[in-house]
């Protein structure tokens, strides 16, 4: 008994069809769900990278509860510092599973070493920032070495005491004219 | 009879007082006790009144681009530290960092950038060789998410791609850490997380932006030096840096990246 020449066709047809049945299936079982959304990768992550956690807020955030400290600080040379420059971030408020935890005021590190992260001349600063040389500028201003800055400087507004004396000083000299 | 209702109302008033301490007491204390997931707090955050409560929907008409102030960084590494926190990057490695470009009277370029320049300038001594200083400056760096980026064309399994916003993201999940990509960046601004064990690097704050916020670091830099937004709003900031007579540059513009990170008066020493 001899087979049919089409047999042999129909055959090979069959192992083709299984052949990119299996692909086709496992491409689809293999790949995840997402792909191709947007493009040739997994278009939900795109979602995933925008849902994460955001740890820093603006000073708006820090506004509703403290409106004195950032009143002061939005009038002063200090009005581009972020808040959570000096105080850390916010999201820090809601640590150990509380909503309101206790805020590091100053992050664990020395006030002088905040100020001078910026204020300490060096090597690079644009020319019209201002800058000190910490024990020189203590020596300059007649003072103990051991003053810390915000013994003359309000950190919030650093030239508002300064300004104050100054406008004093020159009241008494026009005084001291008459 | 009077003295009688005086005694009445205080009696009165000081039972309210005392059911009011007790309340307010109980109450606090219980807003300590009960834990609270920082997704609540991330509610809060979103309430501020310039930005929006939800997410945005991604917006295709926007074209973002960073612009980096090289005249007005002081090298405080603020930046540097808002970027560790806000993306977890592990220590020692980098998303962001300040380099130090000092020129000499014989016009020799040194770089440097310890610590990525997250401790500051403050206390780094110059180059040893150096006599003496013609010109200094800070210059930071970041992802310059490029228009035709090196690293997403090199990336084996696709795990890395251009959104259809234009920021180019690292799916972490699907990354398998070849470093293919790592290496195909020409700013260098990549690298393999040692906590995630996948390709890293700075996204613009892609999930600060979404939900219509800066990225960290500009909202942590100080004098302004970095800014961001989006060029086709012509009211933004960078726009109108954009469409001025401003001196823009880009890093390596003979590459073809086409970087949407400009540099503002950027020295040509700078590469």
């Amino acid at each position: 008994m001899s087979k049919k020449p089409y047999q042999f066709g129909i055959r090979l047809v069959v192992v083709f069809a299984v052949i990119i049945a299996v692909v086709v299936l496992g491409r689809q079982m293999m790949l995840p769900d997402s792909w191709g959304e947007y493009g040739y990768y997994r278009g939900a992550y795109i979602d995933e990278e925008a849902h994460k956690e955001i740890k820093y807020g603006t000073n708006e955030s820090c506004k509703s509860c403290h409106e004195e400290v950032y009143e002061l600080k939005a009038h002063s040379v200090h009005k581009r510092l972020s808040c959570e420059m000096c105080h850390a971030p916010v999201s820090q408020h809601a640590q150990e599973g509380k909503k309101f935890a206790k805020m590091p005021s100053m992050q664990g590190k020395p006030q002088i070493d905040l100020c001078l992260s910026c204020h300490q001349e060096g090597v690079g600063k644009p020319k019209d920032f201002p800058t000190i040389n910490h024990l020189k500028h203590l020596k300059e201003q007649d003072v103990k070495p051991t003053h810390t800055c915000d013994q003359c400087h309000t950190v919030h507004d650093p030239m508002e005491n300064i300004n104050h004396a100054r406008k004093l000083r020159t009241l008494k000299e026009v005084v001291d004219e008459k | 009879m009077k003295s009688n209702i005086t005694q009445e109302m205080i009696d009165k008033d000081r039972r309210g007082f005392i059911d009011k301490v007790v309340k307010g007491t109980v109450g606090g204390s219980l807003m300590l006790m009960i834990p609270m997931s920082s997704n609540l707090f991330a509610e809060v955050l979103s309430e501020d009144k310039n930005l929006k409560n939800s997410i945005n929907p991604m917006d295709l008409k926007a074209n973002y681009c960073f612009m980096v102030d090289v005249t007005s960084c002081i090298g405080c590494g603020n930046c540097c530290v808002a970027d560790r926190k806000e993306n977890n990057v592990p220590e020692g490695q980098y998303r962001t960092w300040v380099e130090r470009y000092v020129i000499d009277m014989m016009n020799q370029v040194y770089v440097d950038a310890p610590d990525g320049g997250e401790k500051g300038y403050a206390n780094t001594p110059i180059h040893e060789t150096i006599e003496e200083v013609k010109e200094a400056f800070f210059v930071p760096k970041l992802c310059n998410m490029c228009d035709e980026p090196s690293c997403t064309q090199v990336c084996p399994v696709a795990a890395t791609f251009t959104t259809p916003d234009g920021f180019v993201v690292v799916d972490s999940e699907h990354c398998v850490a070849c470093g293919y990509c790592v290496q195909a960046c020409p700013y260098g601004v990549r690298f393999i997380n040692e906590q995630t064990k996948v390709a890293d690097k700075c996204t613009w704050c892609y999930h600060r932006v979404r939900k219509g916020k800066l990225p960290a670091c500009v909202n942590a830099c100080p004098t302004g030096a970095r800014k961001f937004g989006d060029i086709n709003d012509k009211q933004s900031e960078v726009a109108k840096i954009y469409n001025s007579a401003s001196r823009l540059r880009v890093l390596k513009k003979d590459l073809g990246n086409e970087p949407q990170l400009y540099y503002i008066n950027l020295h040509e020493e700078v590469v």
